[in-house]
This record gives C-alpha cells, structure tokens and sequence, in this order.
C-alpha cells in the first residue's frame, strides 16, 4: 500500500491488462478452479457469523408462534401418513415398472443414493444464480452433480469445495437441461434466462405442440439427471412467424427463494476417472 | 473535519489495522442475509469503503490496493476472476483524478459523487457478466448505487472517527 512512481493512468493500464487476462481465463478455462475452492474455505469463518446473525429473528419467531408450529407438526404428521401410504403405492408401482422392463428387456437406472444438504449462501447479487451447500467433496459431491428439492430440479453442482459446493441453479444462462413435455412426450431443451425462476425452450419449432400450463420433467437424455423429476410449467409461449422458432418461457417448479437444504443425486457411482470426463462434458454442454 | 484525517500521520501499521478492519466488517456486511424487500437497495458495503481509503489517504491506498480488494471479493464470491477487482480499479482511478477536490465538496456533492461512481461500476459488472452469459438489461441493479450514496454520509463520518482517534475503532 506504498506510493508508487508509475502515474495513475499507467498503472491504470497495467491493472487493466491484469483484469482482462484474469476475466478471459477464468470464463474460457479452468485454470482458476484450486483458487475457487480456496474461496470456499476463506468464506467459512465468514458464514459462521452470518449463520448468527440469521438465527437471531428465528429466536424471536420461534417464541411467538409456538402455535404455529404446533399446528404445523399436526399438518406435517398428517401428510407424512399420506406419504407413507403413497409410498407403498409406489413401490407397488415400481416393482411392476421393473418387471415390465425386464420383459421388454431394457435396463432400468437404479434409484441413485441421496445425501441432504443445507443451503448456507443463497447469493444477494442478481447476476449470480447459485446457491453455496454445506457439502463438499468430503462428502462425495462431484462436478455436474444433480441437486433437487422435494418439488423439482434445482440445478447442478458446479464447483466443489472441501465441505462447501456451489449448486447453478437452472435460471444461469449458461445451464442447459434436457426436458420433455409430460402431456405428449415432446423432447427439448431447456435453457437458463438470467431471471430468477425462469428458464425458457428456445429450441421449439413453430409447429411444435406445446401449451401454456404444460409440465415439464428431466428426460434422462445425456444422463446427467435421472428422468422423471418435475422441471416446471409453461407460462408464456409466443409465435413470431418471422423467427424460426417459438419463445417459450417455463417457470421453474423450485423457486430456491423458499428452500433451506438441498437434495444431491448420484445417478451413478462416480469412479475418478468418469468424474473427469463429467466435468469436461459438462464445460462443453451449453 | 475534512482536515482532521490528513493532520496526524500515524504509524503504517495503524493505517493497514484500520483499513483491514474497515474492509472485513464491509465484507461481512455484504454477506449478511437481507430481508427480501431491502435486498435490492444493499449497497456494495466494500466499494464505499474502497472509495474513503482511496479519498482520504490516496497516497497509502493506492490503485493496486483497490484492485487487490476487488480479487479478494471475487475469490470469496465466487464471481468470475476480475470482475470486481477491474471495477474497483476503475472506481480508484476516477477517484484518484477527483481525490484532491471531492474532500472539500459539501457532504451533499459527494454523496452525489458517490451515488454516480456507484451505479458506473454496477453498470460496468453488469456489462461484464453480459459479456460472460449474455444477461439481459432488465437485472441491472442500479437502486444500489442511489443507496450507496445515501448511505456515504455515514460511511465517512464512521470511518474519519475510526482513524482519527486510535481509542474508536468501531465501524
């Protein structure tokens, strides 16, 4: 923090240089990829405070609703009956898939192992879609890794700290996602817009069949996410006959705005060498 | 109070104690969990503190600084290399052509002052991730920036008792 001799406006120049080789290599490679999950681990004593400071207003919620939350725990005892019947439906319904499978002699993926994990950073910056998890590769979390809550995907695991990750979610304009339309079957895919909450299917033609109110789920292509979780639900689709394809916007069934953990997938067991080509498949997908 | 920073020359280590705190409780600011409502004002806790060291004590904080505490922020936010770093360096570089008369301006011109500086490095992030990703216009935050300079008066009286006095080092 000494004086330097060089002029403002060089050293100026000089920092610019910097910025711009740093900005170039960072987005087109991963070079920097040790310095990030240094990042991870400067962040934590940050975030022990933090955590203080957001235990403090539940403190005082928790001492005025205690009502509240008695009648949540009857409403939560209740759906977990009706889950638990559910889920014998289920099983039923799976063994059944499977058998069906085996006759039509196709494999069926094996349902993946889960971990839950907290969400500790949901991040103020509005360029920023992602969300920071309290898991890391201590935990077996790898690079392209699927995360979704109980009512859809969230998005995939981008970088991977000791006991931090960093989960895109599907709204970064550098995600893409393979869906398929539930009502008829129709593949696409989905991509990030940049606003929260919202991806869109750029891909459609202009005869496609598709909805406002249509859902939408993982396919399975390209298998990265298992197929069959809730992705969202068209909202707007606009015919503009002199584009070659529609503009369809989907609201995404997880607005992460409401989620405190996370749910992490593994689709497969991930052996060091398949997790490299995951991560090199992954910084090609867009 | 506009001389009283500049009277006592104090030791070096005072001033990079001071500046390390100043910048730590910043960050620690800028990663407190606002309520949904306010999220949108919060104004770039360490941009303001950047912009005092780099008015006041132009000499001691220099542009290099600036762009070093812009890296840090990048590394722990996980934004792309640079981007903070380069707008800080920018932040620095303008302040450093004004440095010597924006101390004298009235408190009302600087807080203008910074409210302009503000939304030039929110519009310049936002024009790097639009590079990067390709964000559309409709995310750029600029009701940080009036914030920032809202917020300027109590940044600069906060820190010209910090430095001043070596007993309050309270931000």
């Amino acid at each position: 923090m000494s004086r330097t001799l060089i002029s403002p406006f060089y050293q100026f120049c000089l920092l610019l240089v910097l910025s711009l080789g740093l900005l170039i290599l960072d987005n087109k490679t991963e070079l920097f990829q040790p310095v990030k999950t240094i990042g991870t681990i400067i962040r934590q004593p940050f975030e022990l405070i933090v955590r203080i400071q957001s235990r403090i207003p539940m403190v005082a919620e928790l001492a005025q609703e205690k009502s509240t939350l008695q009648e949540q725990i009857t409403n939560l005892e209740q759906e977990n009956m009706t889950l638990r019947v559910q889920i014998h439906q289920y099983e039923a319904i799976k063994e059944e898939n499977e058998r069906l499978a085996r006759l039509l002699a196709t494999s069926i993926k094996k349902r993946g192992e889960l971990l839950l994990a907290n969400i500790v950073v949901k991040k103020d910056d509005p360029y920023n879609h992602q969300v920071i998890i309290d898991q890391g590769f201590e935990a077996g979390v790898y690079m392209g890794q699927p995360a979704v809550s109980d009512a859809g995907v969230i998005g995939q695991i981008t970088e991977v700290g000791f006991q931090r990750s960093v989960v895109m979610l599907l709204s970064h304009v550098s995600q893409g996602l393979p869906v398929e339309v539930v009502r008829n079957g129709l593949l696409t895919i989905g991509v990030g817009t940049g606003i929260p909450g919202q991806i869109r299917l750029p891909y459609l033609e202009l005869e496609a069949d598709i909805r406002v109110g249509d859902s939408l789920i993982t396919s399975g292509m390209g298998d990265r996410f298992v197929a069959g979780y809730p992705v969202g639900t068209v909202i707007e689709v606009l015919k503009d006959t002199t584009r070659p394809f529609l503009q369809v916007s989907v609201e995404t069934a997880v607005n992460v705005r409401y989620n405190k953990n996370v749910l992490l997938l593994w689709t497969s067991e991930p052996d060091q060498s398949q997790q490299l080509e995951q991560d090199e498949s992954f910084r090609g997908e867009r | 109070m506009k001389a009283s920073v500049a009277k006592d020359k104090p030791s070096g280590q005072r001033f990079e104690i001071v500046v390390m705190i100043s910048l730590f409780l910043a960050v620690l600011l800028s990663m407190l969990n606002y309520h949904e409502s306010i999220r949108i004002l919060v104004p770039n806790w360490v941009l303001l503190i950047v912009i005092y060291w780099t008015l006041v004590e132009p000499d001691q904080f220099s542009m290099f600084a600036a762009w070093g505490v812009g890296l840090f922020l990048d590394v722990v936010n996980l934004t792309i290399l640079g981007q903070h770093a380069l707008s800080f360096a920018i932040a620095a570089l303008i302040v450093s052509i004004f440095s010597s008369k924006t101390l004298h301006y009235s408190m009302w011109a600087q807080c203008f002052f910074v409210m302009v500086l503000s939304i030039l490095v929110i519009g310049f992030e936002f024009w790097i991730n639009h590079l990067a990703f390709g964000y559309e216009y409709l995310t750029l935050n600029w009701q940080a920036g009036v914030m920032a300079g809202l917020i300027w008066p109590v940044i600069r009286v906060i820190l010209d008792k910090a430095w001043s006095h070596p007993d309050s080092r309270n931000d």
